[in-house]
């Protein structure tokens, strides 16, 4: 099936557009996720342990990376962003060299050059950095070496590894390897068994290396406890009509309004009315992946806007055929469909959207208060400027022991003068009913040990609580921790009407 | 007639009408509570812009007034009547384009489209002046689509323009989509003038028979008053970078929330299919006008700049035909696929259609069924509409087992739904407070509004109905009100509260002193 590996140099420019479309993500602000993630890979880099030092529901590979990057640039949103920014131009080097060994045309291949950094950026300006996008590169090689069908070991450990990363990542992800069975028992002239099984136990294993450090530290009991939590997480929305009506409202929203009514329709005509015969069965693949991922967003039950990035490795190339179909078949001139379709293009496209990213990054550079702004307002999680008000207030102070009780994004520790210590990213891991004793136990000791804390009493966020209220009702709902915090420090001062401040009286 | 000669056909007719049966069961909205009080005024001997005042055109009020002396208050019955109005209007459109010549499975998805697309927009986006268009529109159409139309066509025209001008004014814009319509069919320009004049000219006519009224009893320069302050109303929500992408947002939400993303894709794909190279196209002009009439009934909503859905809903006949067709082109593509190819595409296109919404409609009926009448006011529906009919049952129910008087005042703006639960007829002339209570109110409006109020032994007055394109800023009927010195301490002086129902509705009880006083002084 291979007969030219060499990327056609005439997508040089192509690759140069799609560097000045990516650009502006450098400056998006840190994300409530993405704050996680630095939190988790800051405390590793500082000789914490995973699960004794530092709790989240993510499996662990996201953080070990997150350490490497801490430990080359410190705690520094613009490296992050700037990694992710590197990793989005490897993907699409790597895609247009599979693409290209793959024999897909080159206009299809430029055409996702350009359409995959619009729909990547403009996605949300904020989320994109996620395990979802950092699986992009596993995903597109499995896909890549199962079309390319050598029935070689080496094909079956390569799949097996990005099978592994993709799982490490995010388990849900493993759902890719149905369709690599459906390839397998419909398409595959020669099915080797044991090569199938290789592929899965390298998956097993690069999974069990990812899971190295802690059972090497001992501290699987902690990943158990969070595997208890993730559990009860998991259940919520609970399964019924109300959670289906919250999903479709979502969905509709994700992708009528983010992925865009034109890359819908992109996919339709490539979908049903491309024919061209060469591609069937790429295409055929495609397809089944994207509805395997979209079948894992549903089971996930929690469908914010980057959970369905995890579909474009797959979508997009499609999106991107569709978009050469148009080009190739449909007749620009002056009359009426071209007229409505060239409309709705404009209108029902992320066109007005990615011209924002530009103004953010404007704005990052030269205008910081209204970039600032843009990221605090009565909306859900826009709270940058109120984080960095905290960051501000504490770096002020000069004292370290600073604890943040806080539940859905504490970007306010990487404002900090220092490096933020404590073990929690989110208060309701320990606060919630459903809280394990040793995640309680956990946070005592950061209680006795910190001088300042900051709880925010306007986070009640049920998904992740498990219960009503807030950090501040549910801290203050625990006797020892109300009598303890009464004993022991006093109210300093309340910040944008929700963070309650309270300074340790003898330090 | 094709159409019917298929036994399927019949029971695809039988799923549509029993799909818009749904609709029966639906609540009374903001929207019809304004008509109906139109209506209930004029039937009690008031006159229009003098005992009653609103934005639309006054063929609206007559024609509540006359189901208003058949229905009265009984909602459900005004339901039957949208019922048989939009199953006539399908029936309609069955004969339509089945004369035309559009694909037969077209048609049979469209009959069942339709009422699926009118009746998942929810109960506040039906039975409005929008979907009162759908019959005069689609026979418009087809009459404009006759290769060989008669100037007896053309004076046919003329009358359903003129009714749909008396809809909704900006439906005028319909000449415009013939005009182009027209040109597409390659008419002569003599024929489109000849055309346009005559159509012009009845529809003028037809809207001086229907201003008759108001003309005969000598209200036109209040009509014409009352016109020249609406005008205010359209300048609002002002023209900038703000209304371009609110607009947008809005038709985002409207074509890929409310109508669907699947129904859009395919809609968009008849559109497309119409230039694709080496591709045959059946019904090529007559499509065409489809889109032409979507395309300037869609310029008449962002014209009006109240991008609402039920505005939007005027393109829906056109839209949903278009839908049809592309669904047939995408069905012949894919049916032979295999059996689970199919199975995954359904499950996607479903998720992806009103049908999951449809079946949530049926809650409406098993509601009612279940917990009886009382839920057809009360727990019946969810969602912000639903909680404010509790409260507009909940103040309505208060007033009907505690007074026995028929002069209660409901001062507040964006639905008074309450007014079809009262006992009696509802004798004040504002469907909304904004008309006279905003900075722009002329002082003509202000000094009948205090007569009510003069009149009114008891106020209902609502206290967190903020709506800026009515008020033009942020204000309450009640932080309005409270602006405006004379009426408020004519209310201070002469009314005392009573209580407070459901946190928003303030009931103020004229003191019986004051009643001795009037009564005496009568």
């Amino acid at each position: 099936m291979i007969l030219d590996s060499r990327i056609d140099k005439s997508l040089i420019k192509y690759f140069i557009v799609a560097i000045v479309i990516l650009l502006p993500t450098i400056a998006f602000p840190i994300s409530s996720d993405l704050s996680v993630f630095m939190h988790g890979g800051s405390i590793i880099a500082n000789g914490g342990e995973l699960f004794h030092d530092f709790y989240d529901i993510k499996p662990p590979l996201i953080y070990y990376l997150f350490a490497g990057i801490n430990s080359i640039f410190g705690d520094n949103i613009v490296a992050f962003r700037l990694f992710d920014f590197l990793y989005q131009m490897t993907f699409l080097i790597t895609v247009a060299y599979l693409l290209t060994k793959l024999e897909i045309r080159t206009k299809v291949i430029k055409a996702f050059l350009i359409i995959f950094p619009i729909s990547y950026t403009i996605l949300n300006y904020r989320d994109i950095f996620q395990t979802e996008s950092l699986s992009f590169i596993p995903l597109i090689l499995y896909f890549y070496y199962m079309i390319r069908n050598e029935n070689s070991y080496k094909q079956h450990i390569i799949m097996g590894l990005s099978l592994g990363v993709a799982i490490a990542f995010k388990y849900t992800l493993g759902i890719i390897f149905i369709g690599y069975l459906v390839y397998f028992f419909t398409e595959a002239t020669n099915r080797n068994y044991a090569k199938l099984a290789l592929q899965l136990s390298v998956a097993v294993l690069v999974l069990l290396i990812t899971f190295l450090p802690i059972l090497l530290s001992g501290n699987i009991g902690g990943f158990i406890d969070t595997n208890i939590y993730l559990a009860e997480y998991a259940k919520y929305p609970p399964i019924g009509v109300e959670l289906a009506k919250q999903m479709l409202e979502i969905l509709m929203h994700n992708f009528g309004t983010l992925v865009s009514v034109s890359s819908l329709f992109l996919f339709l005509l490539a979908a049903v009315f491309c024919k061209e015969e060469k591609y069937r069965v790429i295409k055929k693949y495609l397809i089944l992946f994207c509805f395997l991922l979209f079948l894992s967003v549903l089971l996930e039950r929690k469908i914010n806007m980057y959970h369905i990035t995890r579909l474009f490795p797959y979508f997009l190339i499609v999106v991107s055929m569709g978009f050469i179909y148009v080009m190739d078949r449909f007749r620009f001139g002056r009359n009426l469909s071209t007229l409505v379709i060239v409309t709705m293009f404009v209108i029902l496209s992320p066109v007005f959207r990615f011209a924002n990213t530009y103004k953010i990054a404007y704005d990052r550079v030269f205008n910081y208060e209204s970039y600032l702004a843009y990221y605090t307002n009565h909306k859900p999680f826009n709270i940058l400027g109120q984080h960095i008000a905290i960051a501000d207030y504490i770096n002020k102070k000069g004292d370290k022991k600073f604890l943040f009780l806080n539940t859905g994004g504490n970007q306010a520790v990487h404002y900090l003068n220092f490096d933020y210590k404590y073990k929690f990213p989110h208060s309701a891991f320990h606060l919630s009913p459903k809280a394990p004793l040793s995640y309680k136990k956990a946070f005592e000791e950061d209680l006795h040990d910190a001088n300042i804390i900051a709880i925010d009493n306007s986070d009640d966020i049920f998904m992740i609580f498990l219960s009503e209220g807030s950090s501040y009702d549910l801290f203050f709902g625990e006797k020892n921790y109300k009598e303890y915090l009464d004993e022991n420090f006093t109210l300093d001062t309340i910040l944008s009407d929700r963070y309650f401040i309270y300074e340790r009286i003898n330090k | 007639m094709k159409y019917f000669q298929n036994k399927y056909d019949y029971l695809i007719i039988t799923l549509g009408i029993m799909i818009l049966s749904l609709t029966l069961f639906f609540p009374v909205s903001s929207d019809m509570a304004t008509f109906i009080q139109g209506g209930m005024i004029l039937k009690n001997g008031g006159a229009l812009y003098v005992d009653y005042f609103d934005v639309k055109p006054p063929f609206v009020y007559y024609f509540f007034e006359f189901l208003f002396t058949m229905f009265g208050k009984n909602i459900t019955l005004y339901r039957a009547f949208d019922f048989v109005y939009q199953s006539i209007f399908l029936l309609s459109s069955i004969y339509i384009f089945d004369k035309l010549g559009f694909s037969r499975n077209a048609t049979r998805i469209f009959t069942v489209l339709m009422p699926m697309a009118y009746t998942t927009l929810s109960f506040p986006h039906t039975f409005q002046v929008e979907s009162l268009l759908f019959l005069p529109l689609i026979w418009y159409y087809y009459l404009s689509s006759k290769s060989h139309s008669s100037k007896f066509d053309s004076l046919i025209k003329g009358v359903l323009l003129g009714i749909a001008i008396n809809l909704k004014y900006t439906f005028g814009i319909l000449l415009l989509a013939d005009i182009l319509y027209l040109f597409i069919q390659k008419k002569s320009i003599k024929t489109i003038i000849t055309n346009s004049l005559i159509q012009l000219a009845i529809a003028l006519s037809v809207t001086l028979v229907l201003f008759s009224p108001i003309l005969i009893s000598g209200n036109f320069h209040s009509f014409f008053d009352f016109f020249n302050y609406m005008k205010e109303y359209t300048n609002y929500p002002a023209i900038g970078f703000g209304w371009v992408q609110s607009t947008i947002g809005y038709a985002t939400s409207f074509f890929t929330g409310h109508y669907s993303i699947v129904l859009l894709l395919a809609a968009i794909y008849t559109i497309f299919r119409l230039e694709v190279k080496d591709q045959k196209n059946e019904n090529e002009t007559k499509t065409k006008g489809l889109i032409i009439f979507l395309m300037i009934l869609f310029i008449s909503v962002v014209i009006e700049r109240k991008m609402l859905i039920y505005h939007q809903q005027r393109i829906l006949p056109f839209l949903v035909l278009l839908s049809s067709m592309g669904l047939v082109f995408i069905y012949n593509e894919i049916r032979n696929y295999m059996k689970s190819t199919l199975v995954m595409i359904i499950i996607v296109a479903t998720i992806f259609s009103p049908i999951p919404r449809l079946f949530n409609m049926l809650n409406y009926p098993i509601k009612i069924m279940s917990q009886g009448g009382r839920a057809f006011y009360s727990t019946l529906i969810e969602g912000a509409e639903g909680q404010i009919i509790k409260k507009h049952y909940a103040v309505a129910d208060y007033i009907n087992n505690t007074t026995n008087t028929d002069k209660v005042l409901l001062i507040n703006t964006g639905g008074n739904e309450m007014i079809c639960y009262f006992k009696f007829d509802y004798i004040y002339s504002f469907p909304q407070s904004a008309f006279y209570l905003n900075e722009k109110a002329p002082e003509y409006l202000k000094q009948k509004a205090f007569e009510n109020i003069k009149d009114a032994e008891i106020i209902v007055l609502q206290n967190n109905d903020q709506s800026h394109i009515m008020f033009f800023n942020d204000d309450t009927s009640l932080s309005s009100i409270q602006k405006n010195l004379v009426i408020w301490d004519y209310i201070k002086t002469n009314f005392t509260q009573d209580t407070i129902i459901e946190e928003n509705f303030i009931l103020y009880k004229r003191n019986t002193s004051n009643l001795d006083k009037s009564e005496n002084s009568k």
